[in-house]
This record gives structure tokens, C-alpha cells and sequence, in this order.
């Protein structure tokens, strides 16, 4: 079970691309190093997007919460979820402070 | 020796065309080669690039399919059979081809390409079906040659086609073409648009208008459908307008999508007729080419497209050929100038 506190923060592992083509809804993570590359929707896109500008936690669900317009339970499961696909698959992983 | 070849299904298949070397023994008119001469790997760098085109594959879950050209790729022949050898004992590889002008192919060199168990086929190119015609564009004594070829190849039995470069001086060959080729048994005819770059810059005068075009690809549809045993590729952007309800006829372009050029110096190229460096595969590796190039991003994006393309129905399967938009407007993203859609 990912601990999640207001102050987490993630980054984008090395080597880490994001890319996507919003015409045609196609959101994308690519490890230039390995080559394993990810299919994301667009929230997932979204969230790691936002972890690039550095926002902590709480400013993650503050921004998904005004982008997206979901209830607090279901927008922390959604958030929680995709940044446990993420550091999984080593797309992110955790900054300690 | 031959083995079978399993064909890989569309979505399955990865393309390389990979240019050995640009040196060449003729000096065609309309070729796309500029004046600047690229420098050529050892074979050794080679076999690294072959090592990382397998590993992309694998990682990806595709079928590779190659064209290994040149210039004139016999040139280097010694390398070029290393690779064949290396290549037919690829799991990753379904087949590749050799795009050749032909005429350093012999009877014995037909022979040892026989021997290549994942050899599709070799493909020579023709401008005209007569000497006269075919050799104000190649040289003098380029048809003698590549007929030649051909016969030595179909002798071996190894699987031949032929490219033809379309212009206003050839348009009206492609019928004599298909009934030389009939006659050769040649089964398979490849067309290709004249591009504007290299040394075909000197030739944009002979580029075929939009009219003149869409008139063209009708005549050509109706050879294709009635000829009977040349089989014309029109696996092409823009020749889908021509019988929109035929899967046979028209494609996206791969530039992209499933498909890299490399060059000699390792330099990676959306298409040979798209010469814009996207990064270097000795240096940069496929992944973060692939991944990373803004060129093959702006590529895949429909939205990116300008002018009459970006306004078209058909956007999202056709695209045109980028590089006549490239070459003709100086805009990757522009419209295909022959297109009369």
C-alpha cells in the first residue's frame, strides 16, 4: 500500500519520456534507456504531466480535483492508482525530503 | 534452401531501409542523393546497428522487414552478404530486399543471392521499357544492364520487382512497363513519385500536376486490375483516391509510423525521400529516436498537418507524401502538391 502525505513527491525516473497526441487521445510514457513504453489515459497522463512541475502531493489532488470535477474518494483512488502503476513499472519514483 | 517466409501482418511489421552506402556506379538523373558525400560504417558498426534493430524489435513485438540499398549496394558486396548471413539467422527479421540498380548483379552473383534463405526479393529499377527511353534518365547502357540482372535473377530463381519513378517524361511507359515486365516475368512493378531534392531537384519541371496525376493513377488502377500477372504496388499516399473502397490501393505513409531509414554514417531519417537527421543510432540508439523525435511526433499528429490536409476528410488515413510537401513548399507539414483531392 503506497504512503501518501500531503508532502510526497515524485519525479520522473531517468530516462523517462512523456508524450502525447490529444486529437486522436493517445497518451504515452517511453523509457528511451530500456524501451518499455506505457499506454496511458489521459488522467494518468495527466498526473504524471503535473509531477514534472514539481507539485507535491496535495497540490496533485488540488489540480486533478478542479481538472476532472470528481468527488475526494474517487479522485484519490484514481491518483493513488496511477502512481502506483507508475512507480511499479518504474516510470516515477518517490523524492524524499 | 529457400525457407518460407512468414509474412508479418500489418500492425506486426517494423520497416527498415537501411543505406549501406551512397555510392553509386550510375548517376540517374532524378536520383535523390544530394552532392554531399556520407561517410560508411565499418562492418563491425554495422553488426551493432543489426544487434540494436533486433533488440527494438523484440522489445516492440514486431516483425522486422528490411530493404538493404545503397547507392548501389554491391558496391559492398563483401558486407552486404555478412548481413544477408547475419539476417537469415534473425528470428526478428521476417525477410528482407535488396534495392539495386542491377548491374553489377551476375550470373554468379544471382547464384549467391540464391543462397540467402530470407531474401524476399531484389528490386532494380526502370524508367522506360525501351534502351532510349530508360537511359536518358540512368545512363547509357542501363536498360542492357538491368535486364540482364533480371534474367540472371530469374534464372536463380530469386524473386525480382522493378521500380519505376514517375514523371511527366515517363507517365506514359507504365503500360509498356507492365508488358515488358510480362514478358521478363517480373511479377511485381513498384511506382514512386518524382521528389524534388538531390540531383531530381533539376527536374521539377517534369513533376506531374494534380490533374495530370489523378488522370495518371486512373490509367494506372486500370492496368493494375486487367493486366493479369503484374501485379502493381499501390501501397501509396494519394493513390487511395483513386478507389477508396479498394484495400489494395493507398496507405498512410509509414514515415512515422512502422518505419526508419538509417543511413550509412548510422544518421536515422523519417524516409530516404525525408533526408531531416532525427538522431544518429550508433550514438542515440532507436528508443530514444523513435520516442523522443519532435520531427516523427509532428508526424503522427493529424492536427499538425497545414493548408488543404489539415481541412482534409481523408486526413487521418492518407496524410500525402510529406516529403513532396517538404521539398515542393519547404513545409514538412504542408499539402502534397500533387494531391488533386
Amino acid at each position: 500500500m503506497l504512503a501518501l502525505n500531503p508532502d510526497s513527491r515524485f519525479q520522473l525516473e531517468e530516462d523517462i519520456l512523456l508524450q502525447a497526441i490529444p486529437e486522436l487521445d493517445h497518451y504515452y510514457a517511453f523509457n528511451t534507456k530500456d524501451g518499455d513504453n506505457f499506454q496511458l489515459n489521459h488522467t494518468a497522463h495527466w498526473v504524471l504531466t503535473a509531477i514534472t512541475r514539481g507539485v507535491n502531493y496535495s497540490g496533485l489532488m488540488e489540480g486533478f480535483l478542479k481538472e476532472y470535477g470528481l468527488d475526494k474518494k474517487t479522485a484519490e483512488e484514481d491518483v493513488r492508482e496511477t502512481l502506483q502503476y507508475a512507480l511499479n513499472n518504474q516510470i516515477i519514483k518517490e523524492v524524499k525530503p | 534452401m529457400k525457407k518460407v517466409i512468414q509474412y508479418p501482418t500489418l500492425g506486426d511489421e517494423f520497416y527498415f531501409q537501411w543505406h549501406l552506402t551512397e555510392r553509386c556506379n550510375l548517376k540517374c538523373l532524378h536520383c535523390y542523393q544530394g552532392a554531399n558525400p556520407i561517410s560508411e560504417l565499418p562492418l563491425k558498426d554495422l553488426l551493432v546497428i543489426l544487434n540494436k534493430m533486433e533488440e527494438a524489435l523484440t522489445k516492440w513485438g514486431k516483425r522486422g522487414t528490411l530493404s538493404l540499398t545503397g547507392g548501389e549496394p554491391f558496391l559492398r558486396r563483401d558486407d552486404l552478404h555478412a548481413l544477408m548471413e547475419r539476417f537469415d539467422s534473425s528470428n526478428c527479421v521476417a525477410y528482407y530486399d535488396i534495392l539495386s540498380n542491377g548491374s553489377l548483379i551476375t550470373v554468379d552473383e544471382a547464384k549467391a543471392l540464391s543462397l540467402h534463405p530470407s531474401l524476399r526479393r531484389v528490386q532494380v529499377s526502370l524508367e522506360g521499357a525501351s534502351a532510349e527511353r530508360n537511359d536518358q534518365i540512368r545512363g547509357k547502357g542501363s536498360f542492357e544492364d538491368t535486364l540482364r540482372a533480371i534474367r540472371n535473377l530469374k534464372a536463380e530463381d530469386v524473386d525480382v520487382s522493378v521500380m519505376m519513378t514517375i514523371t511527366r517524361n515517363n507517365q506514359d511507359q507504365i503500360r509498356p512497363m507492365v508488358d515488358l515486365l510480362k514478358n521478363e516475368g517480373v511479377r511485381i512493378i513498384a511506382l514512386e513519385r518524382l521528389v524534388p531534392e538531390g540531383r531530381g531537384v533539376e527536374l521539377s519541371d517534369l513533376l506531374l500536376s494534380p490533374d495530370e496525376f489523378h488522370a495518371l493513377c486512373d490509367d494506372i488502377y486500370q492496368i493494375a486490375v486487367n493486366n493479369g500477372s503484374v501485379r502493381i504496388l499501390m501501397h501509396r499516399p494519394l493513390f487511395g483516391l483513386v478507389a477508396p473502397d479498394d484495400p489494395t490501393v493507398g496507405a498512410l505513409c509509414s514515415a512515422g509510423n512502422n518505419a526508419l531509414t538509417i543511413m550509412p554514417d548510422g544518421t536515422v531519417y523519417p524516409c530516404r525521400r525525408l533526408p531531416i537527421s532525427i538522431g544518429n543510432v550508433l550514438t542515440d540508439g532507436f528508443y530514444k529516436i523513435w520516442y523522443g523525435s519532435d520531427v516523427l511526433w509532428r508526424l503522427r499528429n493529424p492536427k499538425e498537418l497545414n493548408k488543404k490536409c489539415q481541412e482534409c476528410d481523408i486526413r487521418l488515413n492518407c496524410r500525402g507524401c510529406r516529403a513532396m510537401a517538404y521539398f515542393s513548399t519547404g513545409d514538412l507539414m504542408g499539402e502534397d502538391p500533387q494531391c488533386w483531392h
